[in-house]
């Protein structure tokens, strides 16, 4: 056993790091897929203010947190889902008047309370106790539950929001379902990540698992994967280094997304040949266009002048006039 | 395969879209006003019209995308506001790209159709059987079949038009509305699509087609509507439409922003009503 895994708090840290890893992607690649990256970084902010009106009224800052952000949560897609233009300066006071209150407020912690600010900007994994940890897990098995549940609509809201609504789906209450998500999910990682990083740990993984994914479904379990092995590999890693566990885990992401990228260049560098572009083919191939279509593996060839070629998004690749001789050099496809 | 993904129908035989004096619109202004239109099951109607004649409207107020303001609209026989599966009316969105941020291969965004008709408490039957079956079968109707697993993002533009159709054929609509589904699309792909569409009619489904370009489509059309100014100037068989009201349904803009009123030429001076057909009056 790991010399680390001897010590109590460890333990609860890996845990903790463990809910995060799993909750925060699964939330995160619904809001990139919105285009709304930051929303998790202004919910943070208006977390400071709850857990500063928790320290000061003696209450759990966690649970003043939660009801505070979810409030905000609710606002902000309101806001949003009116559309107006001076929305997006009514969001600026909330998350800059929220950052502000909590400030101002921890300063008047009574005195003997452990609370910091420094420790909830950058996450303190190693105060987190036991009864934290007992309302993180419930809250992580709450976010992973619902995003499991509401994925395909909440898919399919954001691929469409107009045929979604054609079709009858309650798109107002799933986006502030995934609002009131994101600032559950804000809650939960905030004493492992802190305020100030938690949108990393739901943006960065899907970055990653959009570079390496061929599919929705895929791209996700990848920043699932990424995010689990991301947050509890920092932890260790700053328990080694003797550094904090939030910095930590958010630059091991940072570099994972970094090989990622390199690897996906790479990948693009050394293929890139045999095409045709369709440009320069002024005829559609389908199934009725007259041309001979012959099945080729999981794809279909068409036959014309001579020359056999698939689509292959936006070009054509050839795939030569005699299928022995195209045995040998097939291009991996999708 | 052999392509069944058919209507989910319920046997009514009442007019798919039946309207009176109906009008649609935003908060702030009606666009279109007083328009009566009567679509029957196994119709292919072709709505023509200029930029901001409100066409478009028209088809976002039947989806629910635009609100009913005033008159009376039924679908299948049913007030508007008490319809309760909407997808019983399917809809083609004029979008010129399927491109989010995210990555998504064409059979997830085909998926999307089955959305409405998947429990939210059982996620796991997004991936039945049957739903995977009826996602080939929509594809291969469009003549897709074999994209299932490409990234939509590759795709040109002509086929992510037909993936947007295969979309709306995989929720088993009675009825397919589509806007523009031609439009900023080069010749080869809108002969394509004018086949697919036709292939579509051939098989009986009733379709409302939003177009500026009847060309591409002719051949699936079985009636022709023009609007103008937010009325019906035309109703009629398609071959007629032409000579009827030739100058006021051919300027052609590919990539027209839809905004009513701009850039669009206005009729101000009278011009003689053609005759209007009501084959099912």
């Amino acid at each position: 056993m790991p010399e680390f895994l001897a010590f109590d708090f460890m333990r609860a840290s890996l845990l903790a790091a463990l809910l995060v890893g799993t909750a925060a992607p699964m939330v995160g690649i619904h809001i990139v897929q919105r285009q709304m990256s930051l929303i998790g970084d202004g919910l943070g902010h208006v977390a400071l203010a709850g857990v500063g009106i928790g320290v000061v009224t003696g209450n759990e800052p966690v649970f003043t947190a939660l009801i505070v952000t979810v409030i905000a949560a609710v606002a902000i897609e309101l806001i949003r889902s009116v559309g107006r233009t001076s929305g997006d300066l009514a969001l600026a006071v909330m998350f800059y008047g929220g950052i502000a209150l909590g400030v101002v407020l921890l300063s008047k912690a009574p005195a003997g309370t452990p609370a910091n600010t420094s420790s909830y900007l950058f996450g303190a994994i190693n105060t987190v106790t036991n009864t934290d940890l007992a309302t993180f897990t419930v809250l992580a098995v709450i976010v992973v539950a619902t995003t499991t549940l509401l994925r395909s609509r909440l898919y399919a809201i954001a691929q469409d929001e107009d045929f979604a609504r054609s079709a009858g789906l309650p798109v107002v209450f799933v986006n502030i379902l995934l609002s009131v998500l994101t600032a559950v999910t804000v809650v939960v990682s905030m004493r492992v990540v802190g305020l100030l990083l938690i949108s990393a740990l739901m943006i960065l993984p899907n970055a990653t698992g959009q570079t390496l994914g061929r599919s929705f479904r895929s791209s996700l379990w990848l920043a699932v994967g990424i995010g689990i092995v991301c947050s509890t590999g920092g932890v260790i890693a700053s328990y080694y280094a003797d550094t904090p566990s939030g910095g930590s885990i958010v630059l091991v992401l940072i570099a994972v997304f970094a090989v990622a990228q390199l690897g996906a260049w790479l990948v693009r560098v050394v293929r890139g040949r045999h095409q045709s572009s369709l440009a320069t083919h002024p005829h559609v191939h389908w199934e009725d266009c007259g041309h001979e279509a012959v099945a080729h593996g999981d794809h279909v060839d068409y036959v014309h002048d001579g020359q056999r070629h698939a689509a292959h998004g936006d070009h054509w690749d050839e795939h030569g006039p005699d299928a022995e001789k195209h045995a040998s050099k097939a291009p991996v496809r999708k | 395969m052999t392509p069944t993904v058919s209507p989910l129908s319920s046997g009514s035989t009442d007019p798919v879209i039946d309207l009176r004096s109906a009008a649609f619109g935003y908060a702030e202004r009606t666009i279109i006003t007083d328009i009566d239109l009567t679509v029957h099951p196994g119709e292919v109607v072709a709505v023509l019209g200029p930029n901001g004649s409100g066409k478009s409207t028209l088809v976002k107020g039947l989806v629910g995308l635009a609100q009913h303001t005033a008159g009376e609209v039924r679908l299948f026989g049913e007030p508007l506001d008490h319809v309760h599966d909407r997808w019983r009316l399917g809809y083609v969105p004029q979008r010129h790209t399927l491109a989010t941020s995210l990555r998504s291969t064409v059979g997830e965004v085909v998926g999307v159709g089955r959305v409405a008709h998947t429990p939210w408490w059982a996620p796991w039957r997004a991936g039945s059987a049957e739903n995977r079956q009826l996602i080939a079968q929509s594809l291969s109707l469009v003549g897709l079949g074999d994209q299932q697993r490409t990234d939509v993002t590759t795709l040109s533009g002509g086929q992510q038009r037909r993936v947007l159709i295969a979309r709306a054929l995989a929720a088993q609509p009675e009825a397919i509305l589509m806007d523009e589904p031609t439009a900023g699309v080069d010749r080869a792909n809108q002969q394509v699509l004018g086949e697919v569409l036709t292939r579509l009619a051939a098989a009986g489904r009733t379709m409302v087609i939003v177009t500026h370009e009847l060309e591409a489509i002719r051949p699936a059309v079985t009636r022709a509507v023009a609007i103008d100014s937010g009325r019906i100037i035309y109703d009629g068989p398609p071959d007629a439409i032409d000579t009827s009201i030739s100058g006021h349904v051919h300027h052609h803009h590919d990539d027209d922003d839809d905004t009513a009123g701009v850039g669009a030429p206005t009729l101000t001076a009278p011009h003689p009503m053609p005759p209007v057909e009501r084959p099912h009056a």
